[in-house]
């Protein structure tokens, strides 16, 4: 499986990528904003993207529904700071599959990938 | 006034418990919180690298967190294991951290709370203008021995 | 086959039982009837043997009769003639008794049996008379009597043979066999004589009868040696005890001597004689041997008949017994299996409460154990199934009755979610108290929740329903987004609006399939009821009462408040200032001791110039540092609330100082258009002009301003009581109020008071000004003593002057009694100015005094002055 890292810090992004490292997943690209997360959904068509919402020139819910457009088979984990429940309810109706508060550590992440990814097994 | 005391004292614990639990959370390593104070917006309390968040909406103000390199380094060496970061990485902390605390606040006030992205800046910014009617609390900290300063000014 | 499954037990055991009955009854037939041939046998047997002995008895009498005639008829001679006679008799009286024998019932079957033997015998027996007329008449010889006499005795012993030969004993057989071959060696003894006795009678024998009678003797012994072999020991040894002795030696020695044609020593009669002797001791051992088989048979019938019984007995017995058992057996498992009959029709009745007892252990037994424990499992089951059905029953009275009951008590509400995310029909009772409505079931949760949810909090709902009845999307995922998971609601009950804080959570009802089928949702009120109501309502109290409070300050003198105002904010920030220079190393207690002597100070302050509302508030804020310097474990955290505090009692300051600013203008714009005047700027300048006046002398002073009637001085006259009061003011503290050290020597209060009351009479335009300090009043002396100093009465005068005229004197221009000039007396113009100044405004002024406690000025003058005089 292949996975897309969309954060705009780069420190944020390398370390979902050191806490992904045991997972099958063939990390295929990395962005720091939307529209260059975009241009690799359009391009590789990954199968799991990780999603930061603030993010400048393009947010992260926008995204998520340009990237939906796009590549509707993709499963979208939200990972964010924004802790209100609107934005991770709009982030599911906007097709995202699983949702995380920041921070996140090593154990969140493989909670929630854990979920994410067996769901689509059964 | 009672509920407006509840306001500020649940504001100022949110993102002293944001922070608290940012550092605990991801590190394992308690912060401890110094004696808060009030501060003049025209005298800020500066370490060398600073991430800011410009809240907007209901609330308005502001919300930075301040510290010096070395708290990032370290910072940066839990989560991805690299030793000598660049001066990006470090401002890319700053903003990562102040961007996470201020997020976790938008839990309570809902989505008419708005963090903008961080602003990010070392040393004193050259141009930066804070609301004048609104009063700044200091919240020192410390974490494996680094200082760092938590300021909010929320109207 | 079929016939015999469908038989019933009983008829199935009888069925099984019957051969084995069958086999015993012919069993006990063929026993029966051995027996009874064993007894009919020995019956016939020994009957037999009677006739047979009869017989015998006449064979032995005709043996003799034969032998007597032939002895007769060889001789010649008439010495047999008695001797016939008298064996005739004999012979015909046995021959008698055996017809006798043979007449009585009890032979008459026996006699039926051999009627042609016996009848035979008969006619044999009926030629003797024949014979004997013969050998009375000498016609025939000896040879024929002989042949005569022993073709009957043939024919009795035959018939002998005939009768008791039949015997189905073996024993029985044998010795009637041995007794036969007796008889027939005897026959041929008896012969051996005859033939002998005429032998004897010619003097040899001759070439006929020696044949004869070595044949007769070889006969003889071939038959004993047959009678030898099958006699039973009793018999022979009674034979060779019998048939012995000299006698028997001689009968053997003439035989020898006939044998060898020796020379004949004796004569027939001899011969005969012991003939005769050993033919008798033959007789008596066929007696012994008779009756000795006699006894036998009987023994035997007697034995068979008893054999008979037995067998009967022994049979009947055994056979009753196996019917009485099979029968008990039969009656005994069908009354068990009756029994578990009648059990089963029970439990198929729907009785449960017994047991099957059944005391035999076999497989019925077993059986019954098994149908109890099978009746255990089904009362298992069935209890089961009654726990299950009242289970089912308890719920469905609960869905629809108990229902109400348990859902009343429920603090919680419940309810669940249709697909179309309705609100279920049952719903806990709980929900109408929280939320104060009836109108619940049907409606969509979020119809339901519009009215008490912030727009921002609705749309969340929404939209997290909608992914509630997704299963797509984890059910934790989903609920971490619970956007009710704790919200504020308004509800109405009884025209009240109520703030409440509930909780909503929410758990999906899936089906085995995993498909989502319902919501149950749980609200829990967290307002702690009408306590937080409560508290709310009071906070809204106090924020009235607060701002009733801010206002007051208006009626405070804004010259103190205002110095009130700037030392507190100076004070207030050095608080702050404080805690930022704070190093680590000092630890929170001096910062704590630092925060509460400033607040001590300032609520001291503000208990003065009479400010409640920031007593209350520096009260509060001692209170907290007290409680911190009370706990050992202070983090930086807890000076929060401190900061809080302090800042809000900044804040509130500032407000009074903006308001007190506000206020002032529009004071003065109202002043300077409408001739609307107020005292404040006086008291503020009065104020002003104390303080710098006591702190420049030393002497602390208290100012108290009491206007009642809250009445106003007019703006253009003001200014001269204005002049008229400071120089009032000036006075007391150059002459009136003491040092401090005087003041404690006369045991006054150390600060002095100086009080201006602003009154008037009720209805009149005149006003009435009063001042007074606790001072040291006038000193007469020192006056009167001045005055004469400066000439200005004479000495001889000092005795008459009285107090209105020292006061006169002290009124007139230019007295002053200060020795030294200094900023507030000394001038010379004190109380000259006062004096005229009253009379500018067309006052009057009286003056009270005691010395050494107060000095009083009461000063009357009009409000409604338009113009006063001017100099």
């Amino acid at each position: 499986m292949t996975l897309l890292i969309v954060d705009d810090s780069s420190i944020m992004r390398r370390t979902i990528e050191k806490n992904l490292g045991d997972y099958n997943l063939e990390i295929i690209g990395t962005a720091s904003n939307g529209n260059a997360a975009l241009e690799i959904v359009k391009e590789k068509k990954p199968d799991v993207i990780t999603l930061d919402i603030t993010m400048p020139e393009m947010d992260g819910l926008t995204c998520l529904e340009n990237i939906m457009e796009i590549h509707p088979a993709a499963k979208v984990m939200i990972i964010t700071a924004l802790s209100d429940k609107l934005t991770g309810l709009k982030a599911l109706d906007k097709g995202a599959r699983g949702f995380m508060y920041k921070p996140v550590n090593a154990d969140d992440l493989k909670k929630a990938f854990d979920k994410l990814l067996k769901k689509r097994q059964e | 006034m009672d509920t407006k005391k509840e306001d500020f004292e649940t504001t100022c614990n949110l993102f002293i418990q944001a922070l608290e639990n940012y550092f605990k959370h991801l590190t394992d390593v308690t912060s401890e919180i110094g004696v808060p104070y009030i501060k003049e917006s025209d005298t800020l309390s500066l370490k060398n690298f600073t991430g800011l968040i410009g809240i907007s909406g209901n609330r308005k103000g502001f919300v930075y967190i301040s510290a010096d390199k070395s708290m990032y380094v370290d910072l940066i060496n839990i989560f991805i294991g690299i030793d000598d970061p660049t001066t990006e990485d470090i401002l890319d902390m700053a903003g990562e951290i102040s961007n996470v605390i201020a997020g976790s606040v938008r839990a309570n006030y809902g989505n008419n709370f708005n963090i903008s992205v961080p602003i990010v800046f070392e040393g004193m910014p050259k141009q930066l203008k804070f609301p004048s009617e609104v009063a700044v609390f200091v919240i020192p900290m410390k974490w494996k021995g680094h200082e760092a300063f938590l300021v909010v000014g929320l109207e | 086959m079929n016939r015999i499954h469908n038989l019933s037990v009983k008829s199935k055991f009888a069925l099984a039982i019957l051969p084995l009955i069958i086999i015993i009854v012919v069993f006990d037939y063929l026993q029966i009837r051995e027996h009874y041939e064993d007894y009919k046998d020995s019956q016939r047997l020994n009957k037999a043997i009677l006739v047979g002995i009869e017989i015998n008895h006449a064979v032995h009498e005709l043996q003799k009769e034969r032998g007597i005639s032939a002895g007769f008829l060889s001789q010649d001679a008439e010495e047999f003639r008695g001797d016939l006679d008298a064996q005739r008799y004999k012979t015909d009286s046995t021959i008698q008794a055996f017809y006798d024998e043979i007449e009585r019932d009890q032979l008459a079957d026996l006699v039926s049996l051999h009627t042609e033997d016996l009848d035979n015998l008969g006619t044999y027996f009926d030629r003797i008379q024949e014979i004997r007329t013969n050998v009375d008449s000498r016609f025939i010889g000896a040879d024929q009597v002989i042949s005569y006499y022993s073709e009957i005795n043939e024919v009795a012993l035959r018939t002998v043979n005939s009768l008791i030969s039949e015997s189905r004993n073996r024993v029985a057989a044998e010795q009637v066999h041995a007794i036969i071959y007796f008889l027939k060696a005897k026959e041929r003894a008896s012969i051996e004589r005859a033939v002998g006795t005429q032998a004897f009678s010619f003097g040899s024998l001759t070439p006929e009868t020696r044949g004869q009678f070595t044949s007769l003797i070889a006969e003889q012994d071939a038959f004993i040696d047959a009678f030898t072999t099958i006699a039973d020991q009793p018999s022979l040894v009674y034979f060779n005890n019998t048939v012995s002795g000299q006698d028997v030696v001689e009968v053997d020695r003439l035989r020898e001597q006939l044998i060898q044609s020796l020379t004949l020593e004796n004569d027939a009669n001899y011969w005969y004689q012991m003939s005769t002797t050993k033919i008798n001791l033959l007789k008596k051992t066929e007696d012994f041997m008779s009756v000795r088989i006699h006894d036998y048979t009987e023994g035997i019938s007697a034995e068979a008949n008893r054999s008979l019984y037995t067998v009967l007995v022994v049979d009947s017995s055994i056979a009753l017994l196996t019917f009485v058992m099979i029968a008990f057996i039969v009656s005994h498992l069908l009354k068990d299996v009756e029994t578990l009959e009648e059990f089963t029709k029970k439990v198929i009745a729907g009785d449960l409460s017994k047991k099957v007892i059944i005391k035999t252990r076999d497989e019925i037994g077993h059986y019954a154990d098994t149908f109890n424990l099978m009746i255990t499992e089904i009362k298992k089951s069935h209890l089961a199934l009654k726990k299950e059905r009242d289970k089912a029953r308890f719920l469905y009275e609960n869905i629809y009755k108990q229902s109400q009951v348990v859902f009343e008590n429920v603090e919680q509400g419940i309810f669940l979610l249709n697909k179309e995310h309705k609100i279920s029909r049952l719903y806990s009772r709980a929900m109408e108290t929280i939320f104060g409505t009836k109108t619940i079931a049907g409606e969509t949760l979020v119809n339901f929740m519009r009215t008490l949810l912030i727009p921002r909090d609705l749309e969340a709902l929404e939209m997290f329903m909608k992914h509630l009845f997704n299963s797509d999307i984890d059910e934790d995922v989903v609920n971490q987004l619970n956007p009710v998971e704790q919200v504020k609601i308004f509800t109405e009950s009884g025209g009240m609006v109520n703030t409440k804080y509930i909780r909503l959570a929410f758990t999906r009802i899936e089906n085995k399939a995993g498909a989502i089928q319902q919501i149950m949702v749980t609200v829990t009120d967290e307002t702690e009821g009408v306590l937080l109501q409560h508290k709310l309502e009071e906070a809204d109290e106090k924020k009235k009462m607060e701002m009733e409070q801010m206002l007051s300050i208006l009626k405070i003198d804004p010259a103190l408040l205002r110095g009130f105002i700037v030392n507190s904010r100076k004070v207030l920030k050095s608080i702050s200032a404080k805690y930022e220079g704070h190093d680590e190393g000092e630890g929170f207690e001096e910062l704590l001791t630092f925060t509460f002597q400033i607040i001590h100070n300032l609520k001291g302050n503000s208990i003065v110039i009479g400010l409640q509302i920031l007593t209350d508030r520096f009260h509060k804020i001692e209170d907290a540092i007290t409680k911190l310097k009370d706990n050992p474990k202070v983090v930086g955290n807890d000076f929060l609330n401190i900061l809080y505090e302090v800042n809000e009692v900044d804040i509130i300051i500032g407000n009074m100082s903006d308001m007190l600013r506000k206020v002032a203008n529009i004071y003065n714009k109202f002043s300077s258009e409408e001739q609307t005047d107020t005292n404040y700027d006086l008291i503020d300048s009065l104020k002003r002009g104390l303080s710098t006046m006591s702190e420049d002398t030393g002497k602390a002073i208290n100012f108290d301003f009491t206007n009642d009637k809250n009445l106003t001085i007019p703006k253009i006259i003001q200014d001269p009581i204005k002049d008229i009061l400071i120089q009032l003011m000036r006075n007391s503290i150059a002459h009136g109020i003491e040092a401090p050290n005087v003041r404690i020597a006369k045991r006054k209060l150390i600060k002095g008071n100086i009080a201006i009351t602003l009154d008037n009479e009720d209805g009149s335009d005149e006003m009435i000004l009063t001042y007074r300090d606790d001072g040291n009043g006038l000193n007469t002396a020192q006056i009167i003593e001045k005055a004469i100093h400066r000439n200005v009465i004479a000495e001889s005068e000092r005795d008459k002057v009285d107090d209105a005229q020292v006061i006169d004197l002290l009124f007139s221009d230019g007295f002053s009694t200060n020795e030294d000039v200094d900023e507030y007396s000394g001038r010379g113009h004190g109380l000259g100015v006062v004096k005229s100044k009253i009379e500018e405004l067309h006052g009057t002024f009286n003056v009270n005094f005691e010395t050494g406690q107060f000095f009083e000025i009461v000063v009357k003058f009009p409000s409604n002055i338009q113009n006063p005089i001017e100099e």
